[in-house]
């Protein structure tokens, strides 16, 4: 046993001294200008201010209660319909079909596709003037419905959302048909055997047995969309009036572009604690780390 | 156990001999007498590169003993320079369409270049205004040159003359103007007198119409902001009740992107924006001039001038770690002026301010918006306000007040209340300024 | 026979469906993207609507490969990527072993420090890591690009490695070592071949995540030559213009390799565990 557990450590090594050298190390530097009042106009006023960020965050500001609402709609908005949706689709994709392998390399496509195209195809289908859904709606004698979609207050976030979907359920049904495949197909004929059906098949072997694939999925893509900037950004840049402003727009917008370096920061790690329990709630919640070999 | 430990061995051997390779480039230069210097350049296309390397190109034909390193940069690249030069591994000539030179004047990341200047031709070939304006703007206050000029930008409107004459309407005047978009106007076809840059960027532009229209020629006057003039809020008064009336509904958040795309597809007649432009919009209507034309900022009816910025941003800077300061001043000197600067300002969209090249180059005279506005730039009946580009504070100010403008366009917010805002934040970063100054 | 038209019919409906509406989504701005590559700039801004191009030129591809130098851009990112997959699909098969299948007390802060590592992007660290890189004399070089990138993916894809590894019975692992299999070769030759299907989507997702990166490589590289494909097709969004017909184009070219791979590494996908391992 001993030497099963030198061994964990001896596997391990490589990946904590990467870690530790280029994640941790910056970011702890990162984390310290969160106590200073530092800005990219100013750098020679640089000066330790404790707290003082934090308080002005909590007090003084009145978009950042904005940006988390904003935010806690979008991750839950993206992960709920990518989940579903992706589930759905890795199911189908499992099935045995003819030219299953070309569905599937398509399939992987929007996820390997990168954010400029991303972006500047959903630019050409939503514009107002020029957007195929607006040239389309005219073609059809449909002219009325014509809207601004990515700048009208009420479309914005759908609009957004589901160009953000395009992206996510292929990730999630290629992670989950990865899951899928694991599971052994014995089960499945045993309980055929024992006369389930499909539906109920489902609930008792499948879901089970994807579990862990599906928490753990679920987490870390909760965890990306709470933080992916690049999308919302080039599309809306977190406008207008601030309906799709979430916060870590808020904070490339404040160390970024406005150069408040010490203030972003301390939005950083609000950033950070607000993942960081959200993670323990999820996993706490579900009960990760227990395999499922039963 | 023993397979995987030699496995990891030789992995980090590997690692080890690349991680050397890392370094090396750094040292092979500079060994056979030569002087390297290292030029970077910002926002670059295929053509602005195929520019900058050709100049180079002839320019070390001349000078053998110097070897230029060109890195073209896509898109902006000011944080990448801030990061840059924070770990001193900054460019040694930066050549740039908007470098911060506040912040790095500031940081002491450049090197004030007036004493080369004196001595240099550079002198007397630039506009004496422009040389002028880079002193005023010097944050130390001790009128120091910390980065020649390439150009200015020149601001207008880009119309649709075939509407406005349709209607019988004229652009030189803001009530003309603001006459003739109604009229232009056509929702059923797409059509709209107007465009508002209500999204990235707004409120920058919207200051340099306001100006235009009250003739008002400084930001602060007597210590005291003038933003929230009267003359101005009437300016964005009617210019703001013109959303989703004359203009189409996505104007809200429209950045350029969306706001050359709405000109050039035909659905705006009016859209305000630099020179830089004129490429797209010849492109976009295959040069028929009686579809689109840029004219200077309309004249209010206050003062009857033309009221608009000097903006020269473009420049280029020297920076502290450049180890041949002289040399590198020369080939500044030589990029900034002459057939390099020419080129430079045809792609970036400015008025060059070298006399010689203002005196002689066929493209200015050519192309017709830069005819109009060097002719406008040089008459009697212009006046540049003064911005106050170099107070440090003002571009968080124009990001925040963005999601503001937009309550303004669709009637949330009154124009004064926005622009008691805007002034009163313009207000607290002068009076900070200054307050550290004594 | 009533029975399998029943089957077929529900297969049809349960099946084909979804399966067309879904691939009609996603395969649609794919589609529309291809046909965006092949016309000229001019007209994708006008507002006629059309689908298909009216001719099928490739200047647009020419002119990117060669003019705009997307050839070199290509070949740094396959360098950083390849580079990139080789060490994270090493080392999260290592630590997701680790993970499943031993004990040992570091266990649960190691499963914390990976996931803290994911809540923030890299990006707002961007300072301190040059910083770090310029010490190191790794700046300015494809192979810090690279050990940036493992140090990005290799969190998750530990994590996943994890998953996919518990979802194989200890039986295998008690079996193999029976038969006389040493740690190293249970993990290499029974383990993995097991999780097949779980590596595959590792590969594929650190693939992507380094191909795609583009902040990073942005700010780190000083040489343009050595910028990625990612860097390189911002080229083409100009200050006041953006090329469509040509960003499409390169976007294009930029699509083929991961696709490729994944086409090449999809039939790992592969149905059910190798259910004779534990029989006998």
């Amino acid at each position: 046993m001993r030497r099963k557990r030198i061994f964990a450590y001896f596997l391990i090594f490589p990946t904590l001294f990467f870690l530790g050298l280029f994640c941790f190390y910056p970011m702890i530097r990162g984390f310290l200008y969160a106590f200073t009042n530092m800005e990219r106009t100013r750098p020679l006023r640089t000066a330790f201010i404790g707290l003082g960020n934090f308080k002005d965050i909590f007090t003084n500001d009145k978009v950042f209660y904005g940006t988390v609402s904003v935010s806690v709609r979008w991750v839950i908005t993206e992960i709920c319909c990518q989940l579903v949706f992706g589930m759905c689709f890795a199911l189908i994709l499992n099935c045995r079909f003819r030219f299953r392998g070309v569905v599937r390399t398509l399939c992987f496509a929007p996820w390997a596709v990168s954010g400029a195209l991303t972006t500047i195809l959903w630019f050409l289908i939503y514009n107002e003037h020029i957007g195929l859904v607006n040239q389309f709606l005219s073609y059809i004698g449909q002219a009325a419905l014509r809207k601004a979609w990515v700048q009208n207050i009420t479309t914005v976030f759908p609009a957004v959302a589901l160009a953000e979907l395009w992206r996510g359920i292929p990730f999630f049904t290629i992670t989950l048909l990865g899951g899928l495949q694991g599971i052994p197909v014995e089960l499945y004929e045993s309980a055929k055997m024992d006369g389930g059906s499909d539906w109920t098949n489902f609930w008792a072997i499948t879901l089970p047995f994807m579990k862990e694939s599906i928490v753990f999925a679920a987490l870390m893509r909760s965890i990306w969309e709470f933080r992916s900037v690049d999308l919302i950004m080039t599309m809306t840049d977190g406008g207008p009036m601030r309906k799709t402003l979430t916060l870590p727009i808020y904070m490339y917008q404040e160390s970024v572009v406005n150069g408040r370096i010490g203030y972003g920061a301390a939005l950083t790690i609000i950033l950070f604690v607000i993942l960081t329990v959200f993670v323990y709630i999820f996993l706490k919640a579900n009960q990760f780390g227990k395999g499922v070999n039963d | 156990m023993k397979k995987l430990l030699v496995l990891t061995l030789v992995v980090f051997m590997i690692a080890g001999g690349l991680f050397a390779q890392g370094g090396k480039e750094a040292e092979a230069a500079a060994s056979d007498g030569k002087i390297t210097l290292t030029v970077w350049q910002d926002n670059t296309t295929p053509d602005r590169q195929a520019h900058l390397e050709k100049t180079v190109a002839d320019y070390m034909a001349t000078h053998p003993n110097i070897d230029v390193k060109v890195t073209s940069l896509p898109n902006s690249a000011a944080d990448k320079m801030m990061v840059a030069f924070a770990a001193n591994q900054g460019p040694d000539i930066y050549f740039s369409s908007g470098p911060e030179v506040s912040d790095w004047v500031e940081a002491g990341y450049i090197i004030p270049l007036d004493e080369y200047v004196e001595k240099s031709f550079v002198k007397d070939r630039l506009l004496p205004q422009s040389i002028a304006d880079v002193k005023s703007k010097d944050i130390t206050g001790q009128d120091r040159i910390w980065f020649l000029p390439l150009g200015t930008a020149f601001y207008v409107l880009w119309v649709r003359p075939d509407w406005i004459n349709a209607v019988g309407g004229k652009s030189d005047t803001w009530d003309n103007l603001f006459d003739a978009i109604p009229k232009m106007t056509d929702k059923s076809k797409d059509q709209y007198g107007l465009a508002i840059r209500g999204g990235k960027g707004s409120v920058t532009f919207l200051e340099r119409m306001m100006y235009s229209y009250s003739g008002i020629d400084s930001v602060f006057i007597d210590g005291k902001c003038t933003i929230n003039d009267p003359k101005n809020v009437e300016f964005v008064d009617r210019y703001s009740k013109m959303y989703n009336v004359y203009t189409a509904e996505g104007d809200l958040n429209y950045g350029w992107t969306e706001l050359s795309a709405a000109f050039d597809s035909g659905s705006a007649g009016v859209i305000i924006h630099n020179l830089g432009s004129g490429d797209n919009h010849v492109k976009a209507f295959n040069n028929d001039l009686t579809k689109f034309e840029a004219v200077p900022l309309p004249v209010g009816p206050y003062t009857g001038k033309i009221t608009t910025q000097f903006q020269q941003e473009a420049g280029l800077v020297i920076s502290k770690t450049c180890k041949h300061p002289d040399e590198a001043f020369e080939l500044g000197s030589y990029l900034a002026t002459g057939a390099s600067v020419s080129g430079f300002c045809r792609m970036y969209g400015l008025v060059p301010v070298d006399k010689e090249v203002l005196a002689k180059d066929a493209w200015l005279k050519d192309l017709p918006w830069y005819d109009m506005a060097s002719k406008a730039m040089l008459s009697d009946n212009i006046v540049f306000y003064n911005y106050y580009s170099w107070l440090p504070g003002k571009n968080k100010v124009y990001q925040d007040l963005v999601p503001d403008f937009q309550q303004v366009l669709v009637g949330k917010l009154s124009a004064q209340d926005f622009l008691d805002d805007w002034a009163g934040r313009f207000q607290k970063l002068y009076d900070e300024f200054y307050a550290t100054k004594k | 026979m009533k029975q399998k038209t029943k089957n077929n019919l529900a297969r049809f409906f349960v099946l084909y469906i979804p399966l067309f509406l879904f691939m009609a989504f996603i395969v649609f701005p794919l589609l529309w993207a291809m046909s965006l590559s092949f016309r000229d700039g001019a007209s994708i801004i006008s507002k006629e609507f059309r689908f298909l191009p009216k001719s099928f030129m490739i200047d647009n591809y020419r002119y990117v490969w060669n003019t705009v130098k997307l050839s070199q851009f290509f070949k740094n990112s396959l360098i950083t990527s390849f580079g990139c997959v080789f060490f994270v699909g090493l080392m999260s098969l290592m630590n997701g072993y680790a993970l499943s299948r031993i004990d040992f007390g570091f266990k649960r802060p190691f499963m914390i420090i990976l996931l803290m590592t994911q809540m923030v992007p890299m990006v707002f660290n961007i300072s301190a890591i040059f910083i770090l890189m310029t010490k190191l004399n790794l700046n300015n070089s494809l192979f810090g690009i690279i050990l940036l990138h493992i140090a990005a993916s290799l969190p998750y894809n530990s994590l996943m490695m994890k998953s996919f590894i518990s979802g194989v019975p200890r039986e295998i692992d008690e079996a193999a070592s029976l038969d006389g299999c040493t740690q190293v070769q249970t993990l290499w030759h029974v383990i993995l071949p097991a999780v097949r299907p779980g590596f595959v989507t590792v590969i594929a997702y650190s693939f992507i995540t380094c191909w795609n990166e583009y902040l990073v490589s942005y700010t780190l590289l000083t040489d343009a030559s050595k910028f990625p494909i990612s860097v390189g097709l911002k080229y083409l969004q100009g200050e006041f213009s953006t090329d469509y017909g040509a960003l499409a184009a390169g976007c294009v070219i930029a699509l083929i390799p991961p696709v490729l791979l994944f086409a090449y590494v999809q039939r790992h996908l592969v149905e059910g565990m190798n259910a004779g391992a534990v029989k006998g």
